[in-house]
């Protein structure tokens, strides 16, 4: 089978590189967190339905990938057998999911807690049902049939993990599982996997303005993943009072600011259309013209969440006042200056499938700060007010710095 | 004698350590005239637009002078001089044509002219409306090369320009750029030698990331370039 080395190179790089430097950085994670000395009890039950569930959703993620298409379109040409076809495009994927994504959630949570053996092997063996299982599904899901009976598979995995909690039951459901999946992907198609951007109807738009508000809109309401994960954190911002609201004795109102900022798709606007990039760097004036209403869009899209929020803590809690609006108003802002300036100065780049982007560690630097700012702002008002001179600086200078540039 | 108007000299650019694909690259673009760029793959013709585009950060030269004064490929007022269309240009998606123009108009300061006459001579008035990421690779070319012949900057950087286009497009695009001396300069590359001598005043010649040799007036002929090139 040499297309299953060749897809790997593509993922993992020419001397899979990707693959050690993860496997590398799960062995780093796991000392420094186990020489920390940081212990929680985790359940045998979340740890395999976390090793289960996450390998799932990234495998999904990189099966339905966009790039796929660029990225096989050779393969897809010369002549292969079918089966080789897709039992390479299924394990490189798995591989990819494991190494770079499941490997080191799994490395931080061993990492914490007492683990053995058994633990491991058994989750490992969830994580590979998880991805084989997602990869049959798929197949089904593209070819539309048997959507019950993908629901009473899932069923079957998961029922075992939360109800039996026994190894020996979910390790012979993971294995079953696992043969069932194998039979359906042998008479699978592999063009399922092979998706070309169809050709569709053209639309016309009315005459436009050359705003860049407008194109980002348009950007966050094509994408259904971004628009959904806007809308989920909409959903968040209606039940976060409720949830934060035990915390009694403690501010925690802006912790719930911070947490909403984490719109991590608008977020990457030019790492993930490096198309883009290159016209906003080679056209003059940029740094005022795009990052300004860039920053102004991903303030609005905080804002509008946040929004919800304090409406839906009014409801239901009550005691929203000025100083609240105004904590909210600058954290939305300070979140989205930060975003702006770290996409505009180090966009991640080099990566394979969208799902490397969404689960960068570089998107977790700014909701860091805010949580720290949020955590800061809610224990004293005079944070908000030094919060207030920040910002203000902060726009005065980068309006400055902007408008020579 | 009069002053050129860009002159780049003992140009050094590389993309990783070990990997330079420009070394001691020296040339003089002068006013209103076209130069051809030819090489065969690999030369470096890309990697010397996007240098001059300011979009590659592994860069080491002796001098670059715009109309004999110093400047910098990223600096503000060079980028309002010139305008680059990419071999391969995906920028914009959401934008649609009509609001790509506008947008780059409003960043250059300018107002696009001889708009509906490049629309109508790319035949592109069906997909002023469409958005860019919905064109295919031959309207997504036009829709680049409309908004460069509109915005008449003092330096226009075309990389394989005639790649993707249709050949009434690519007559037309000959016309336009053997008509845009009134305007500025033109630096066209491409790896077909016969579309170059079609429309430039020079060919340059680039080799091993340097540009070996030149040929002007009566030299820049397919066939003698071809001959002298094979000696």
């Amino acid at each position: 089978m040499i297309i299953l080395p060749t897809l790997s190179k593509q993922l993992f790089g020419a001397r899979y590189e990707r693959a050690v430097k993860s496997l590398v950085a799960c062995v780093i994670l796991f000392l420094a967190v186990h020489n920390a000395g940081i212990k929680i009890k985790i359940a045998p039950s979340i740890l395999l339905l976390t090793a289960t569930a996450f390998s799932m959703g990234i495998m999904w993620q990189t099966i339905a990938s966009s790039g796929n298409a660029d990225r096989m379109t050779g393969l897809f040409m010369l002549p292969f057998r079918n089966r080789d076809m897709t039992f390479s495009i299924v394990l490189a994927f798995t591989g990819y999911t494991l190494i770079t994504k499941t490997f080191p959630v799994l490395a931080l949570l061993f990492a914490v807690q007492e683990w053995s053996g058994v633990q491991i092997a058994l989750s490992l063996l969830c994580a590979f049902n998880g991805c084989l299982s997602v990869a049959a599904w798929y197949i089904m899901a593209k070819r539309k049939i048997f959507l019950p009976f993908i629901i009473l598979w899932c069923g079957a995995i998961f029922a075992p993990i939360f109800l039996v909690r026994e190894a020996v039951t979910i390790c012979f459901i993971a294995v079953a599982s696992v043969l069932v999946s194998l039979l359906r992907l042998q008479k699978a198609d592999a063009y399922v996997f092979y998706r070309p951007v169809p050709a569709k109807l053209l639309i016309k738009h009315r005459k436009g303005t050359g705003s860049i508000f407008l194109y980002l809109l348009r950007y966050l309401t094509t994408n259904k993943s971004y628009l959904l994960n806007t809308a989920g954190l909409c959903v968040l911002a209606g039940v976060l009072p409720f949830i934060l609201g035990q915390f009694e004795g403690v501010n925690v109102m802006s912790l719930g600011f911070a947490v909403l900022c984490l719109n991590t798709p608008i977020c990457i606007l030019l790492s993930c259309d490096p198309g883009l990039e290159q016209a906003v760097r080679t056209l003059p004036g940029q740094t005022r013209r795009f990052c300004t209403n860039y920053c102004f869009f991903i303030f609005s899209v905080n804002l509008a969440v946040n929004g919800v929020y304090l409406i839906s803590w009014q409801i239901q809690r009550g005691g929203v006042g000025g100083m609240a609006v105004l904590t909210a108003l600058l954290i939305s802002l300070q979140s989205a200056i930060l975003s702006a300036l770290l996409e505009w100065f180090f966009p991640v780049r080099g990566w394979k499938t969208e799902s490397d982007l969404w689960h960068h560690p570089r998107k977790y630097v700014v909701p860091l700060i805010m949580m720290l700012a949020a955590g800061l702002a809610g224990m004293s008002p005079v944070i908000v007010w030094g919060l207030l001179g920040i910002v203000t600086a902060e726009c005065f200078g980068l309006l400055l710095i902007t408008g020579r540039r | 004698m009069k002053t050129p108007l860009l002159e780049i000299r003992n140009l050094n650019a590389w993309y990783g350590k070990g990997r330079p694909v420009l070394s001691g690259l020296s040339l003089e673009l002068g006013e209103h005239e076209t130069i051809g760029l030819i090489g065969v793959n690999g030369a470096g013709k890309t990697t010397f637009i996007k240098t001059l585009s300011g979009l590659l950060e592994g860069v080491r030269l002796d001098a670059a002078l715009w109309q004999g004064k110093p400047f910098l490929f990223r600096d503000r007022e060079f980028k309002k001089q010139r305008y680059v269309v990419f071999a391969e240009d995906h920028s914009f998606p959401f934008f649609t044509f009509r609001e790509y123009a506008s947008y780059v108009a409003a960043s250059y300061g300018k107002n696009l002219s001889d708009m509906e006459e490049l629309i109508h001579g790319f035949h592109f008035e069906e997909y002023t409306g469409v958005l860019l990421k919905e064109l295919s690779t031959g309207n997504l070319k036009k829709a680049y090369l409309i908004t460069a012949f509109a915005l008449k900057p003092k330096l226009l950087l075309l990389d394989e320009p005639v790649n993707g286009l249709d050949f009434q497009s690519t007559e037309y695009l000959y016309r336009q750029i053997n008509s845009y001396r009134q305007y500025g300069t033109i630096l066209f590359s491409s790896h077909i030698l016969e579309s170059i001598c079609l429309t430039s005043d020079r060919v340059a010649v680039l080799e091993q990331g340097q540009i070996k040799r030149c040929f002007d007036g009566q030299e820049v002929e397919a066939e003698k370039i071809r001959e002298a090139l094979k000696q």
